[in-house]
């Protein structure tokens, strides 16, 4: 790179500059004391960064001589964590009002927003790099954001570790490959390179990065204690938005890739998604912890949504990000049940504590039944034609027996997710574990409202999903060209 | 259309359940919720009777046909029609969603509302299986369906009924995924050959699936149906559940889920992979056969009345798909009937064994006895219903179980041999439970005398009992309307595969076999 920066084009970082205002603001308020406008200035903040997104819809942006290159892909996959930054606000507005380190809290969620978008939006390794590090820092600090929870340090000290190792392979692997090919681009794949040996190995480290970010079998260990032990307004969002913004960055390194890399890439794929789906799915029978199920529940989803990475580029793209919009809406609205359920409980919830829920809060238990439902993928949801657009991809690459799998371990992930249901409706409360742990249903709260129109788009996603559809399918190509 | 075209018919009669739902959902108090839940049953029933006598039985082909584009980027459409296979099992819904009504009627103590709910949500999910031409919509419906069973089964059930439940909906469900897979690879194949990518059934229907594919597709689709039957040896299912089952959920589903097994292998296996059919026939039948016998002894060794009748269920279902698979006109008819008569039939049986225990507390036919002297009408319907499930002549169930025999002799004579063990061991343990629940000495241990059938379940019963002898009568008017179905589905393997060792079997089926269409058959280019 020369002294001289050309074409810096700030304009196309406005997104992250937004957010990067909105964070410095949050710190400041929270020098003032009161603590008041904390919330209102984080949602406006990723108000004004969605808006910027939706600014840049179809013309797309370019910046720092390419290096950030916004496509509607990149917008997409942007838009979409925003979309799941604002549900764990509302989360975290429930789930911890009044602390009075609120405004860090929020300042580093925005801080991690800048990361993904950063990851989201650029084709070059470096700066992908960079993206990762921004978001996996603010996180390792929220993970333990709670100080007297000793769960939650143990947590961040393990995310912290195994985190920095994954960064550092990330890195190693980057290393690597500027050695082969002389370059931090991304489409150097496509490219001979003069030593493949390198060139793959390099990439394979880089994938083992990535996958951790995913919390992607085997590099899956972490997530079950980290997100029991942080906040679960943290874990919410931890089993989301990193999962989206590394994403993003496979989809580029699966439309990129070519020559003999590509089978690697799509052997190394295959035996992350079936490691995911089968350990995920057999381990999640077992637990007896919601936050815990529902870590290795995202770990078997993370293996579904893997199998649309080999079906790229013949509409992997569309099928992956349409699972991944179904799958916030989901997977974040169980989390905010569980946090509402949880929230003045000194404990971690266990799946049994939930007994007689439909009886004590009818709606509340509705709720949950659906976005267990959806997760387990049973029509009318948005799960079911998330799969269904999956598993489509899936056999259209020619990818049958991974399919297959899939489908029995889909089966034996009914057998967890429906358990909950069961837990909710057919079995009676004991007394003594519900007095007091949660507030009469009371009006019309912020954390209910959200939930009940997360309900309403999970059936939106399953009986009406041809916009959205149609909107990933449109948005997707772009991906691809646009490096 | 006869029917006024402009009146999309099919879907009212889908989904007026599902406006009950919510109806119930802002009824206000015990009556006001099961009000609004009869009434809803009752509307959806008098539409169900509309198809009846505008349906033109001699034409092939789908009738009442509503077609709109619902996912257009996947191939989905939202397509409803009906056909002679399907048109009798909507009002068989509609009639036996009232009975359910009614026999719940302040019997539900807890959760009124989510009760009725699941009901309703339940006959749109079967309504909506029957009407369905395109592939995703009846998975749609095949899939949601389950919910509603898992909750009525898991919450309003007996002493076991989350084992149950549990048990229910992840065999239906494991079977119902590999489905999927199979209609995926349908759509794919039909890209392949047709050049689109459609979910449409009666698209699929033109198709020549390559006959690399056909056996392997069968085993998916197979898995799904089988288990709904339920077929040997996939049926353990099937006495948990019946036996844990609110009265009401124990009708429907032996009333009508059962039937969608037989439904989808209709609709889906014969017609599309008729090469595979042909060629897994003779498992399937062997499989029927084991059913019906085995089902019919198990039936014999139980003591409770409810798993006495789910046993039977297995056994009756086994003599179907024998039936069916036969591969000939009269075992066809006699299947699409007996569909009917078995969802008559069996759904009163388990209305009179619901009645019974809410009077005797007990369904151990060890404990009961001597109750037609107590509870005359009672005993009546009972006795006619039992008469109609083991066949006697003049009732319904003679009509579908001679015809279906005639179908397995036809087939093989000692395959008709073997099933037509069931008219004498269905006589042994039908009649051997009458006589241990109403004659014989009273066991029960009870002094006072129970009540005989309310107004309310004479309602009930009535209706169901005049139909069975309107069928044994008059089946003329079941066979006519669905000759022309019968006829298509029998003739698909005939005339799309290309198995020589079949002619001999097909000649001796009243349809002359196709030899001209011999060239079509075979792999495609």
């Amino acid at each position: 790179m020369s002294m001289i920066l050309p074409n810096v084009n700030l304009i196309s970082l406005l997104p992250e500059l937004l957010l990067l205002a909105g964070a410095t603001v949050l710190l400041f308020i929270r020098g003032a004391g009161r603590g008041r406008g904390i919330f209102p200035v984080a949602v406006a903040s990723v108000v004004a960064s969605l808006a910027a997104l939706a600014f840049f819809w179809d013309q797309g942006v370019r910046g720092f001589d390419g290096l950030i290159t916004r496509d509607n892909g990149a917008l997409l996959f942007q838009m979409m964590i925003l979309i799941a930054a604002l549900i764990s606000f509302v989360l975290a507005d429930d789930y911890l009002p009044e602390h009075r380190n609120a405004g860090e809290y929020f300042s580093l969620l925005l801080f991690a927003l800048i990361g993904t978008g950063i990851m989201t939006s650029t084709g070059d390794l470096l700066v992908i790099f960079l993206g990762i590090e921004i978001l996996s820092l603010s996180l390792y600090v929220l993970v333990g954001f709670l100080k007297d929870v000793r769960a939650g340090m143990e947590g961040a000290i393990k995310y912290f570790l195994l985190g920095s190792f994954s960064s550092a392979l990330f890195l190693l692997g980057l290393a690597l490959w500027y050695g082969a090919t002389g370059a931090t681009k991304l489409a150097a794949f496509a490219v001979p390179a003069a030593a493949p040996a390198l060139l793959q190995a390099g990439a394979a480290l880089m994938i083992a990065g990535l996958g951790f970010k995913i919390a992607a079998a085997p590099f899956h260990m972490w997530a079950p204690d980290v997100y029991e032990g942080a906040p679960v307004c943290v874990a919410s969002f931890i089993s989301v938005a990193p999962k989206i913004a590394a994403f993003a960055v496979f989809l580029r390194f699966a439309s990129e890739i070519a020559g003999p890399g590509r089978e690697a890439f799509a052997a190394a794929v295959i035996f992350m998604s079936v490691a995911g789906m089968v350990i995920g799915n057999f381990t999640a029978l077992r637990q007896t912890g919601i936050v815990r199920m529902l870590a290795y529940s995202g770990i078997a989803q993370a293996g579904y949504i893997l199998i649309g990475l080999l079906a790229v580029p013949e509409g992997g793209a569309s099928a992956i990000a349409f699972y991944l919009i179904v799958y916030i809406f989901m997977n974040l609205g169980a989390f905010a049940s569980v946090s509402h359920l949880s929230r003045r409980q000194g404990r971690t919830l266990q799946i049994d504590d939930l007994a007689g829920l439909a009886a004590r809060h009818p709606r509340h238990a509705f709720a949950l039944a659906v976005f267990m439902v959806s997760l387990a993928g049973i029509p009318p949801t948005g799960g079911f034609f998330a799969k269904f657009y999956i598993f489509k991809v899936g056999i259209d690459a020619g990818y049958l027996s991974v399919v297959l799998i899939a489908i029995i371990t889909t089966i034996v992930s009914f057998c967890y997710y429906l358990r909950v249901v069961m837990v909710m409706y057919m079995e009676e409360a004991g007394e003594e574990a519900w007095e007091g742990t949660l507030p009469r249903p009371a009006g019309a709260t912020l954390i209910g409202v959200m939930i009940a129109a997360i309900v309403v788009l999970t059936f939106l996603l399953g009986i009406l999903p041809e916009e959205f559809l149609r909107s990933a399918a449109t948005a997707l190509p772009a991906v691809i060209a646009g490096i | 259309m006869l029917f006024n075209a402009d009146i999309p018919l099919l879907t009212i009669i889908v989904f007026l359940p599902l406006a009950g739902a919510a109806s119930v959902l802002l009824a206000k108090g015990r009556q006001g919720i099961q009000g609004v839940a009869l009434t809803t049953t009752l509307a959806t029933f008098a539409l169900t009777l509309l198809p009846l006598w505008q349906f033109r039985p001699e034409a092939a082909g789908f009738q009442f046909v509503e077609q709109a584009p619902w996912i257009a980027a996947l191939g989905i459409s939202y397509h409803l029609g009906i056909d002679g296979l399907s048109m009798f099992m909507l009002p068989l819904t509609g009639l036996l969603s009232i009975a359910a009504v009614l026999v719940s009627w302040n019997r539900i103590e807890s959760k009124e509302k989510a009760y009725f709910i699941s009901f309703l949500v339940l006959e749109t999910g079967i309504l909506g299986v029957f009407t369905s031409l395109d592939a995703v919509l009846f998975y749609v419906f095949w899939e949601a369906m389950l919910i509603p069973m898992f909750l009525i089964i898991g919450i309003w059930g007996s002493a076991n009924r989350r084992y149950a439940a549990l048990k229910f909906i992840i065999y239906t469900m494991a079977g119902s995924v590999f489905l999927l897979i199979g209609l995926i690879i349908m759509a794919f194949l039909h890209r392949q050959i047709g050049g689109v990518f459609t979910f449409d059934m009666v698209s699929w229907l033109t198709l020549n699936v390559p006959s690399r594919w056909q056996y392997g597709i069968f085993v998916l689709f197979f898995a799904a149906f089988a288990v709904k039957v339920p077929i040997f040896p996939f049926h353990t299912w099937l006495p948990d559940a019946h036996v844990e089952a609110p009265t009401a959920g124990s009708v429907i589903l032996a009333g009508v889920l059962l039937k969608m097994g037989i439904y989808g292998l209709l609709r889906f296996c014969l017609p599309l992979l008729p090469e595979a059919t042909l060629y897994f026939t003779p498992a399937i039948i062997a499989l029927g056969v084991i059913g019906v016998i085995y089902g019919a002894f198990t039936a014999f060794a139980q003591d409770d009345l409810k798993k006495l009748v789910a046993y039977s269920s297995v056994s009756h279902m086994g003599l179907i798909v024998v039936g069916v698979m036969a591969g000939n006109l009269a075992g066809m008819q006699g299947g699409i009937i007996q569909m009917v008569n078995h969802g008559l039939s069996t759904g009163a049986l388990f209305i009179l064994v619901g009645a019974l225990y809410e009077r005797q507390k007990t369904r151990d036919m060890n404990r009961l006895g001597g109750m037609a002297a107590r509870t005359p009408v009672l005993a009546t319907f009972f006795v006619i219903m039992t008469l109609s499930s083991l066949g006697l002549p003049g009732l319904n169930g003679f009509v579908g179980e001679f015809l279906l025999l005639l179908g397995a002799f036809r087939y093989q004579w000692w395959i008709g041999a073997l099933s037509a063990t069931t008219l004498i061991l269905g006589a042994v343990y039908m009649l051997w439970m009458v006589q241990r629940v109403f004659f014989e000495s009273d066991r029960s241990g009870r002094s006072e005398t129970p009540s005989d059938l309310s107004f309310r379940e004479q309602a009930v019963m009535i209706p169901l009992t005049l139909l069975v002898f309107a069928i044994g009568l008059y089946p003329a008017y079941l066979t006519d309307r669905i000759a022309t179905v019968s006829r298509q589905l029998i003739s698909a393997p005939a005339i799309k595969a290309d198995s020589p060792s079949e002619t001999i079997r097909l000649a001796a089926a009243p349809v002359p076999v196709p030899i001209v269409m011999k060239n079509r058959g075979g792999d495609e280019r």
